[in-house]
């Protein structure tokens, strides 16, 4: 059974809540967080937190959410309706309050404890309705001669033609009465015909002389009869709203205040507004028409359309699509003005909230606590091969050494030849170009083990005081999975405080692929209880694409973390910090 | 014939006014629909976009602050002063939207954004018209979550619109009823000295995306950023818009939890 069940709006305040027994840890707040704020949710309404699971239900229109609490080994399958109709009636019931609550005047807040009465009997109707209609499913098992298989059996078919041969033959009967001949018919039935005429014409004329028979005696007894004689019990009582007889015998009446009686579910839709010819034109102009799926169906598809030129991979598209379809089911819109402008501004409005950060991007700062621990501040660079890791590199090394910061770069690229020379020349250059020359190399040729070169590399840099150690892997394939353990074991090993993938902008629908199953191996080939996952994004080669930036919203769908850096150019300064502004309006002009 | 003539040019006459009279009023009509369609739409933008109904009047304040420091519970408060003068004010759980309404006899418009940092950029748009500031920090769970606070303080003191407009801020050190709260000097003191490192990194930090364009414009933005005076160490009296300290609790009653000390606030502050 329900452990919690809440209704409360989108802002926060509870309006009407349940507790059916305690409820440890908070899952309702859990479930905002983690799931609803988040915007990447799929169409399930169904979330496990904990030992719980939620079930939740909008009522976009007002605002309002209505969260329902479980034990999660429990099944419920009654609660989807459930939900339905507890936000019928609430909203039916109480929809001028909720709205009083910000655009009106009142000074105290409304009480919605009304309420606890409606809901159980909402619960007991449904619960009854379920029963019923699960027994009437169930019932006794069907009989061997109703199902599909007895019917390729031998009896089988010779029962369905015996079946097949009578029905023919009733068919064959009826011809031959159509096919009668004329005479026949009208022979037959003129004959017939005058007699019925001749005993209808017949009409006999009531002879009043005293004297009646007994058949138009009882013809003409018009006193009631049976009709009056058994009075229609059912008619004269209501059942339902008897008393009730006590164990005395004593028969009470029954209570004024009872609602059972009178309790209805309300079914149906929301109110059809007749949509006949021109005063439904007028109606759906003056009032607004409410959205709805298939009106939001076009739209939609056109902003999906929109997105997908401008490079965002095709999933992600269509999520967002549905996210934000979800969110405006239900609410109106005046009758002139387009659908495409309230569906821009909530596109607008999760695209925000989706690449916005939802933790600190103050890379400096993680440094300074870090450091006051002791030891260095790790980052390592994953991704595919040719993404631009070496030089992505040595853009956030020139930014480090600006900030004075002591850099160690670890050459853990044993594989590619020419890895190693070009960080060294990459280190030469840093070297002229900053002050104190505080950046170093930590190189051990070829062929070796990356993940022990990292090692090393990391007890050098605490050893010799360095703030920093970037680590260069080499590029590899998601599909690639000795490449990936490998990777993985790196991660493992040393875990690095920051993992950044560095993923180039123009790529498309790859993109999902890559950072969906880079996550997946450094989390299923580390070995770990609590693996470690990407925790940031370098979107690399954006000064190649002009608005088509559709990479960046797609890379931080799928994994949720922010983009760190954006790199610009191929040059030591082409390195910026991520503006959710400007990405979003290069997403949505047209 | 010249009846005729001047009957064809009143009848002429008369249908060019009644066409005119029809045209006007429709005009009209379309005008009165238009309207009121754009005001149903404008509606369901606000609620589709998650911001208040009415465009944003003079005397804006803005709660803010981390999540679940008390903010909802703040504004409950301020809304229906009558309920929590009696009783407890209403159940809150986390905002995944923002909430906007006037106090009572329009004294100030109340704007609670959550304190999700997803919602980071709708709190900064609010803020554009703010008129004062209310930043709400649980007093226990600050000295865990310091840095983050302090983060979220700094983007608050640091928005550019709060330096033009000069907005006061008030610090509410909130849940004083629980035993183990932090007194709003410790709070303060604390929050002083990570904004004192804080200001440093956030200089540090990479040039935003598109800022080549407007290099003049970024500078005076980055100059911006830096909270303080240079060279000292960072107090709040530095800043030329009074921040106010202060304690409260939501739920020991509205005269005892330090709210009559809120409203008295904002009332002095919007008429300054």
């Amino acid at each position: 059974m329900l452990d919690h069940f809440a209704i409360a709006t989108k802002g926060g305040v509870v309006l009407w809540a349940k507790d059916y027994t305690d409820v440890t840890g908070n899952p309702v707040n859990a479930l905002i967080q983690d799931v609803l704020i988040q915007s990447t949710q799929t169409s399930s309404t169904k979330h496990n937190s904990g030992s719980y699971t939620l079930q939740w239900a909008f009522a976009n229109e007002l605002n309002v959410i209505f969260v329902a609490v479980y034990q999660k080994m429990l099944q419920l399958p009654y609660l989807d309706d459930l939900l339905t109709l507890v936000k019928r009636h609430f909203v039916a019931r109480f929809a001028a309050e909720i709205r009083m609550l910000t655009d009106g005047d009142t000074a105290s807040f409304p009480s919605f404890d009304s309420f606890d009465e409606e809901f159980d009997l909402v619960w007991q109707a449904v619960e009854e309705r379920f029963e019923q209609m699960s027994k009437s499913r169930q019932g006794v098992p069907r009989k061997f001669e109703d199902t599909r298989k007895f019917q390729t059996t031998a009896r089988g078919a010779k029962l369905e033609l015996e079946e097949l041969a009578q029905a023919n033959e009733m068919e064959i009967s009826r011809k031959p009465a159509k096919m009668r001949s004329w005479e026949d018919r009208h022979g037959g039935h003129a004959s017939d015909g005058k007699k019925g005429r001749k005993g209808k014409k017949g009409k006999e004329n009531r002879v009043w002389d005293g004297k009646a028979s007994k058949e138009s005696s009882q013809a003409l007894d018009f006193s009631g009869g049976g009709s009056e004689s058994e009075a229609n019990v059912a008619m004269l009582v209501d059942e339902k709203s008897k008393g009730v007889r006590t164990k005395d015998g004593v028969y009470e009446v029954a209570d004024v205040a009872e609602r059972s009686d009178s309790f209805q579910l309300l079914e149906g839709k929301e109110s059809k507004v007749s949509t006949g010819g021109i005063m439904g034109m007028f109606r759906a102009l003056a009032s607004g028409r409410v959205l709805t799926e298939d009106t939001l169906a076009q739209p939609m598809a056109q902003m999906r359309s929109h997105l997908a030129n401008k490079n965002v991979a095709a999933d992600i598209a269509d999520k967002v699509c549905q996210t934000v379809a979800r969110g405006l089911l239900g609410m109106r819109v005046g009758g002139l003005q387009n659908i495409r402008t309230l569906i821009e501004q909530s596109m607008e409005t999760a695209l925000t909230r989706v690449l916005t950060p939802s933790s600190s991007t103050d890379i400096i700062r993680d440094i300074d606590h870090v450091r006051r621990q002791g030891r260095p501040y790790t980052m390592a660079f994953v991704g595919v091969n040719g993404v631009g890791k070496s030089t992505n590199l040595s853009k956030v090394c020139y930014w480090l050494l600006q900030n004075n910061k002591r850099v160690l770069i670890a050459a853990c690229d044993t594989f590619r030849s020419g890895a190693v020379e070009q960080l060294r020349v990459h280190v030469r250059n840093l070297r002229a170009l900053s002050e104190n020359q505080n950046v170093e190399i930590f190189e051990r040729g070829y062929g070796k083990d990356s993940a022990g070169i990292a090692r090393d590399a990391i007890a050098f840099g605490a050893s010799h005081d360095f703030d920093v150690v970037l680590i260069d892997t080499a590029g590899r394939m998601q599909d690639n999975e000795p490449l990936m353990r490998a990777l993985a074991k790196l991660v493992s090993v040393n875990s690095p405080d920051k993992i950044l993938f560095v993923g180039e902008a123009l790529v498309g629908n790859e993109a999902v692929d890559q950072l969906q199953k880079f996550n997946r191996a450094i989390s299923d080939f580390s070995g770990q209880a609590r693996p470690r996952q990407i925790d940031g994004i370098i979107l690399t080669k954006f000064d190649t694409i002009d608005d088509r930036v559709g990479a960046a919203l797609s890379m931080t769908y799928v994994t949720g973390q922010p983009i760190v850096f954006v790199g610009t150019g191929q040059t030591y300064t082409d390195l910026r910090k991520m503006n959710v502004d400007h990405v979003i309006r290069a997403l949505l002009r047209p | 014939m010249a009846d005729d003539a001047s009957s064809s040019g009143t009848s002429i006459t008369l249908l060019l006014s009644s066409t005119l009279v029809l045209a006007l009023g429709a005009l009209i009509g379309w005008y009165i629909l238009s309207k009121q369609s754009a005001a149903i739409s404008q509606k369901s933008l606000a609620i589709a976009s998650g911001t208040s109904t009415i465009s944003q009047p003079k005397n804006t304040v803005v709660i803010t602050g981390p999540m679940g420091s008390g903010k909802t519970s703040l504004w409950c408060h301020l809304r229906f002063p009558a309920t929590s003068a009696s009783s407890a004010a209403p159940r809150t759980q986390t905002s995944m939207a923002i909430n906007a309404a006037h106090m009572d006899e329009g004294r100030a418009y109340l704007v609670d954004v959550p304190g999700h940092q997803k919602f980071r950029f709708d709190r900064d748009t609010q803020l554009k018209a703010a008129r004062a500031v209310v930043f709400v920090v649980d007093s226990v769970q600050v000295a865990r979550d310091i840095r983050a606070t302090a983060e979220t303080l700094y983007d608050v003191l640091a928005n550019a619109s709060v330096q033009e407009n000069e907005c006061p801020v008030l610090v509410l050190c909130n849940k004083q009823d629980d035993a183990l709260a932090l007194p709003n000097v410790r709070v303060k003191e604390m929050l002083e000295e990570e904004i004192d490192g804080l200001r440093g990194s956030r200089q540090a930090g990479l040039d935003s995306l598109q800022d080549t364009a407007d290099d003049d414009a970024a500078v005076e933005e980055k100059a911006g950023d830096y909270l303080g005076i240079d060279g000292k160490k960072f107090v709040f009296e530095d800043l030329c818009h009074p921040v106010q300290f202060n304690e409260s609790s939501m739920v020991i009653g509205h005269d005892a939890g330090g709210l009559e000390q809120v409203e008295q606030w904002i009332s002095e502050s919007l008429h300054t």
